[in-house]
């Protein structure tokens, strides 16, 4: 017996490298169609272009003014000589050096000092301009407190407070909460940001997504375990970094198929194929009350009915799957069905042979599709048979021993086989209505 | 063998030698995928022509991540749904009781299924009424989930589920009987 448990795996594997080969002009129509189209886009691209070749003017234009402008700039030798005219501004060079004296016991200081001294010259002039004014909103800053360098006192060493203050800008720190950390396939989790001091964020979840808000939800498509990292960064452009792990579970495939006894008497006994994956444990449910947690459960339904049975599959996180076949009994493929009411011919009994495509209906007979066993009785409302026939090719005349049957209400009886072994049985009633 | 990302760099520059070195390197294959969607094999080639005209005209949109005959597999998926669902009402179901009959009378028995021939195959699946046949492509050849299934096709995810369940019974039942 084959495993037909995996026919998905048989057509995958037998197609997954399926070759045919195409016939010859498929080529010359692609391209015929490719130039076709292209000739659209190309007057699109000329517009490009065109745009490019106006930007290039432009371009062109202003290069042509620039270069008109520059020539005095080369021809000119006075511009260069702007840089010694600033040196005479390097006067705070010599209060640098006095910083350097005054701080000497501060290696942060120092570091702040050398970084000053390399400044060209016509920095140092600014933070010298803006001290007195700066000093007061520095020591208003909440950050103040961390920093050691408060043992520096005196005017010209509120300088240096300042650097120092601007050096130890408190560390950024990265912490996160991530809820929940674990969970099934198609999971949504909730990032929580816990850091200190941290100006902007960047999120990598660890599947190639990111994100750069505070409090970021991220939905995981596909089942694994995750390293999430938090990348913060502080005003001052310090970073850090904070990891942690995000398992998603697979969730099982919920899968199955229903047959019927084709020997069904009162009950029906239902056989039902379990081709769930990635599950462990399932739960039936068949619609009529009972439940099963079998894999491949046998079930027989006392009562008639159509019912609705669904399957939970479970897996071993824990993570389930639903499927819901609704009307177990039904098949869309195959039907049977009698009208209420038809009008013999008067001239005579027929075959009862129909022709189901015309429109007049001389004849009692069903609409169908798929029935492979028929069996119709006509009675009369004492219970006389009238007519019978197995050929569902041959409908009712409306005639009894040659003779039309008085304009009344008759009893039909059908019962069969649909042509995948489901029986059906039926019966209703017909009017026989006269032709005047 | 050229190199794919060569020949997709050449295509965008609209080099038509290119694109029909890269049709010919993947028409085969992408026909091979069509078969299985389309109702014929005419049909199959319709598809084949649009799609490719299709992934010509966007090569843009490959982004260079992951195989190229993957991106160009999934414009031939697509266009095949578009197909699908242009075609939806027009179309007569075909004749779906007697596929696989063939194979069946040749060979009495189904004693392993894995000898059956791709021909086979394809015919119990073109034989499959077309929202079946689309459906049963999707996830069980293409692994396709079904609630990936229910937006490609704009139906619920249940209804997937039972069209395949239903497409997956007919399929078994041409194959040869169960018990």
């Amino acid at each position: 017996m084959p495993d037909q448990n995996h026919i998905e795996d048989l057509f995958r594997d037998k197609f997954s490298n399926f070759e045919v080969e195409p016939s010859g002009g498929t080529w010359t129509g692609i391209s015929k169609k490719l130039a076709w189209q292209e000739f659209f886009r190309f007057s699109l691209t000329s517009f490009n272009i065109w745009y490019a070749a106006a930007g290039l003017g432009i371009i062109g234009a202003l290069v042509y003014v620039g270069l008109e402008t520059s020539e005095p700039d080369v021809a000119d030798p006075v511009e260069k000589e702007v840089p010694e005219e600033v040196i005479p501004f390097g006067e705070p060079e010599v209060e640098d050096d006095t910083l350097e004296i005054g701080v000497i016991d501060d290696p942060a200081a120092e570091e702040s000092v050398e970084i000053d001294t390399e400044v060209p010259g016509t920095d140092p002039v600014v933070p010298m301009q803006v001290l007195p004014a700066d000093s007061p909103a520095v020591s208003d800053l909440p950050l103040q407190p961390a920093q050691p360098a408060d043992k520096v006192v005196g005017p010209v060493d509120e300088a240096v407070d300042l650097f120092a203050a601007e050096e130890d800008v408190i560390i950024p720190l990265a912490d996160f909460g991530a809820t929940p950390e674990s969970g099934c396939h198609n999971l949504r989790v909730q990032f929580t940001d816990r850091s200190v001091n941290a100006a902007s964020y960047r999120w990598s979840f660890g599947d190639g997504g990111f994100s750069t808000s505070m409090h970021p939800v991220y939905f995981y498509d596909q089942p694994g375990t995750y390293t999430v990292t938090l990348e913060v960064e502080s005003e001052r452009g310090l970073k850090d970094v904070a990891e942690q792990q995000i398992t998603v579970y697979p969730k099982p495939e919920a899968l199955f198929e229903v047959r019927a006894d084709e020997d069904a008497g009162y009950g029906r006994t239902v056989y039902f194929f379990n081709y769930s994956r990635n599950a462990e444990s399932y739960i039936w449910d068949f619609g009529d009350g009972n439940n099963s947690t079998a894999k491949d459960p046998v079930h027989v339904y006392l009562e008639p009915g159509n019912f609705t049975v669904s399957l939970t599959a479970v897996s071993e996180h824990g993570c389930t799957d639903i499927m819901e076949l609704e009307n177990i009994f039904s098949d869309e493929e195959y039907f049977i069905s009698f009208p209420n009411a038809f009008r013999p011919d008067m001239g005579g009994p027929s075959d009862g042979r129909y022709d189901p495509a015309d429109p007049v209906t001389k004849v009692f007979y069903p609409k169908y599709k798929g029935v492979s066993e028929y069996q119709l009785s006509i009675y009369n409302k004492s219970g006389l048979l009238l007519f019978e026939t197995t050929n569902i090719e041959i409908g009712w005349n409306g005639y009894f021993n040659n003779r039309l049957v008085a304009p009344e209400v008759y009893i039909w009886k059908a019962r069969g086989r649909f042509a995948n072994g489901q029986p059906f049985v039926m019966a209703g009633d017909v009017t026989v209505i006269p032709n005047n | 063998m050229i190199d794919d990302s060569y020949l997709v760099k050449r295509c965008l520059e609209r080099d038509r030698k290119c694109q029909c070195l890269l049709y010919e390197k993947y028409a085969s294959l992408m026909l091979g995928v069509l078969m299985r969607y389309a109702g014929s094999r005419a049909e199959a080639e319709d598809i084949l022509q649009e799609g490719f005209v299709k992934a010509f005209m966007n090569m843009k949109q490959y982004a260079g991540t992951g195989s190229f005959s993957g991106w160009l597999k999934s414009i031939m998926i697509n266009t095949a749904i578009t197909h699908f669902h242009r075609n939806r009402n027009f179309r007569e179901q075909g004749p779906i009781d007697n596929v696989g009959e063939s194979y069946l009378k040749d060979h009495g028995e189904v004693s392993g299924l894995e000898r059956l021939k791709e021909d086979d195959l394809l015919k119990v699946i073109t034989g499959l009424p077309p929202g079946f046949r689309v459906v049963f492509n999707l996830y069980a050849i293409e692994g396709y989930k079904h609630h990936e299934i229910a937006e490609m096709l704009n139906i619920d995810e249940g209804t997937s589920k039972s069209q395949y369940s239903r497409a997956r019974k007919l399929i078994r039942e041409r194959l040869g009987k169960r018990q």
